[in-house]
């Protein structure tokens, strides 16, 4: 069943207080009356720039933090209402891996260990316990991993301890897979591999994987051929599509601006992204909140499109173009010039 | 001598010393600066890239050591200094007015307790300037201006006030006050947003073509580096792997190296299906793998790699590679 929903959260809101120094205080939405929909066995991704909420969103979705409002929904159950020894039942199917392998890895414990008690906690009967994590370190790449045994957190790179926080991770059998910017703390080179790993595990074994990132480059890597990606902006999803849609036909003023920002690795193309870009986006510096007392959309200070409707109603995720599953939230979706970087392939 | 180069690197070496043994963080570097262009220095963490920068100021960490080499920079008159070999008073006196270094992270440099003006006023009277106050805020305030902020509004400011990428700017604007010759910038984009990053790199490449400075970054982000660099240095393991013109380097990469960075980049334009991850661990700088830093990663490993290490071959006009493919 390609289309059936295993994870959606449903008008989810986060709701923090924030104060100016010695002003009223002002309610930050970290979340939007977010609607989202996560289907088996797909490979979503979630970009965004910092503040936007993704990592905020990313952990109410996988029960790690509670929504002020709207229901978090895993294979049918609300887990905000269900009770706690209901809710340990279905917490192993969801996993999350954190940003920084650095800190999310036990120092003091050999690479062994690390695999070892989670796996005692989670399979009953294991032949051979050694086997196991020999098993779960090759399926990620760690290899020979007997070598690696009685090594320590501290003999792997960046890159080899976040796939062994993906083996750990694996462990109690999960059906979803949250990894929070799980390529921002290691090397460029080591990128690649990891998102691929990801790929071929969602590939290999139909696991639904969810991605934070802020790199739209990464997203659309890993969320090519079949995959979605979703564009959050202050605790807004303001459009979600195929990456085909999302990067080839943006049809949001901030997603156009997001990709015509990224870095690409020629000249002639730099410069032609730079001069466009001040045609989907102002640069200016707006308190936040200024931001959140916008009842319109929450770009409106930054669009060149804006007028009055942008200012004073808010925009709904809709549905756009040929692609059904193209939805973007913009008053203005419909009357943006001609995607410039279309051709530019 | 040829005149047009302003920096000219020469076999620089340092290490660190650390109880395990000592770090190789740069070895052997070879590198110059044309007067008025921008060059990078790409590397991944931990490559050397900032030690290069580091040495060549003589601002290493008390633990780190200029092993060799000569860093020649050309004064006003065309006469040439060695930076390795003056005095420490003299160095101090061209660092911040002719050479200007920004170190990474410096968005958290500026103090907390006094106003961004201030910091001005203190950079001033430190360097042994007697300039007026209404002097130094109108320098900054265009210098600020310049830098795309409101000037008059950031001088008033506290730095809290800031966000992350202004207070950046303003640390850059810093750098300028002296009309330095050399601008050094280490890793001035990391930890950034991507609209802020590209902002940055506007900015950038606007001070440079108006004030025609020198500019000599280091970045871990190949993308970053080909879209302001004119000039590219690749580190990998604390060596120079290749250098040249940024088209050539990014264009027609001849280092295996370069090759498989170029490849595994992930971007936001080209074919997806290319994307291609690069095997392995990189090298550890304690003990470098004999020959070639790259051979335990490399697909064209010869015999030869794992013996000797490769100099820099020139494979065209400014365009050198150090591997053993290339000698001729």
């Amino acid at each position: 069943m390609k289309n059936e929903i295993v994870m959606s959260l449903k008008n989810v809101s986060k709701v923090f207080v924030k104060r100016r120094f010695f002003k009223k205080s002002f309610p930050f939405y970290a979340l939007e009356n977010i609607d989202l929909n996560v289907l088996k066995g797909e490979r979503l991704s979630i970009i965004g720039e910092s503040g936007s909420g993704k990592t905020t969103l990313a952990r109410i979705a996988a029960g790690l933090d509670v929504p002020t409002e709207g229901a978090v929904i895993w294979f049918g159950e609300d887990i905000t209402k269900l009770k706690s020894r209901e809710f340990r039942k279905l917490r192993p199917k969801v996993q999350y891996i954190h940003q920084n392998p650095y800190a999310s890895i036990n120092p003091s414990r050999t690479i062994f260990d690390v695999l070892a008690d989670p796996l005692k906690r989670h399979e009953d009967n294991i032949e051979s316990l050694e086997e196991r994590v020999a098993e779960l370190l090759k399926s990620v790449g760690i290899v020979p991993p007997e070598f690696f045994f009685n090594k320590y957190p501290r003999h792997l790179s960046g890159g080899g301890l976040q796939r062994l926080a993906i083996a750990r991770a694996l462990i109690p059998k999960p059906e979803i897979i949250l990894a929070d910017e799980i390529v921002s703390m290691i090397d460029m080179s080591f990128r690649a591999a990891i998102v691929k790993l990801l790929i071929e595990l969602n590939e290999r074994t139909g696991i639904t994987i969810v991605m934070i990132s802020h790199d739209i480059g990464v997203a659309r890597y890993f969320s090519h051929n079949g995959g979605r990606i979703a564009v959050m902006l202050r605790g807004r999803i303001v459009e979600i599509g195929s990456p085909e849609s999302v990067i080839g036909n943006p049809m949001h003023p901030y997603t156009r601006s997001l990709i015509l920002a990224s870095p690409v690795a020629d000249k002639k193309l730099a410069i032609m992204k730079r001069e466009l870009l001040p045609k989907y986006n102002i640069q200016k510096e707006v308190w936040e909140s200024e931001i959140m007392r916008i009842s319109g959309c929450r770009y409106a200070f930054f669009c060149p499109f804006v007028d009055d409707k942008c200012w004073t109603e808010k925009p709904k995720l809709l549905k756009v173009g040929e692609d059904s599953e193209h939805r973007v939230a913009c008053h203005k979706a419909g009357k943006l010039p001609t995607w410039e970087l279309e051709s530019v392939e | 001598m040829n005149d047009s180069k302003i920096l000219r690197i020469e076999n620089l070496s340092a290490i660190y010393l650390v109880r395990e043994g000592s770090i190789k963080a740069a070895v052997d570097i070879n590198l110059d600066m044309e007067e008025g262009s921008i060059t990078a220095i790409v590397g991944e963490s931990a490559s050397g890239k900032s030690t290069i920068l580091e040495a060549m100021t003589r601002s290493l960490p008390p633990n780190g050591r200029i092993i060799g080499g000569n860093v020649y920079y050309r004064r006003n008159n065309g006469d040439y200094v060695n930076l390795m070999e003056i005095k420490e008073e003299e160095l101090r006196k061209l660092r911040w007015s002719e050479i200007a270094l920004v170190p990474q992270a410096v968005q958290n440099a500026l103090n907390p307790t006094i106003r961004v003006f201030d910091h001005f006023v203190d950079t001033v009277e430190d360097h042994g300037y007697n300039w007026k106050i209404k002097e130094i805020w109108d320098k900054a305030s265009n210098l600020l201006d310049m830098m795309g902020l409101d000037g008059d509004r950031v001088l008033r400011s506290f730095p809290h006030e800031l966000s992350g990428g202004m207070r950046q700017r303003t640390l850059i604007a810093l750098s300028l006050l002296f009309d330095p010759r050399i601008l050094i910038l280490d890793e001035p984009t990391s930890a950034l947003d991507v609209l802020t990053q590209a902002r940055l790199i506007r900015v950038l490449d606007e001070i440079h073509s108006k004030l025609k400075i020198t500019m000599i970054f280091v970045t871990h982000d190949l993308p970053v580096a080909a879209e302001l660099a004119d000039y590219m240095g690749v580190i990998y393991g604390g060596n120079l792997m290749e250098r040249g013109r940024t088209e050539d380097v990014i264009g027609d990469p001849k280092h295996p190296y370069t090759k498989a960075l170029v490849s595994s980049l992930m971007l936001v334009v080209g074919s997806v299906e290319k994307i291609k991850p690069i095997p392995g661990e990189p090298p550890s700088l304690l003990n470098p793998p004999k020959g070639c830093v790259f051979h335990p990663r490399c697909p064209f490993k010869m015999d030869r790699c794992s013996k000797e290490s490769p100099p820099l071959f020139k494979v065209d006009e400014d365009h050198y590679v150090r591997c053993w493919l290339y000698e001729e």
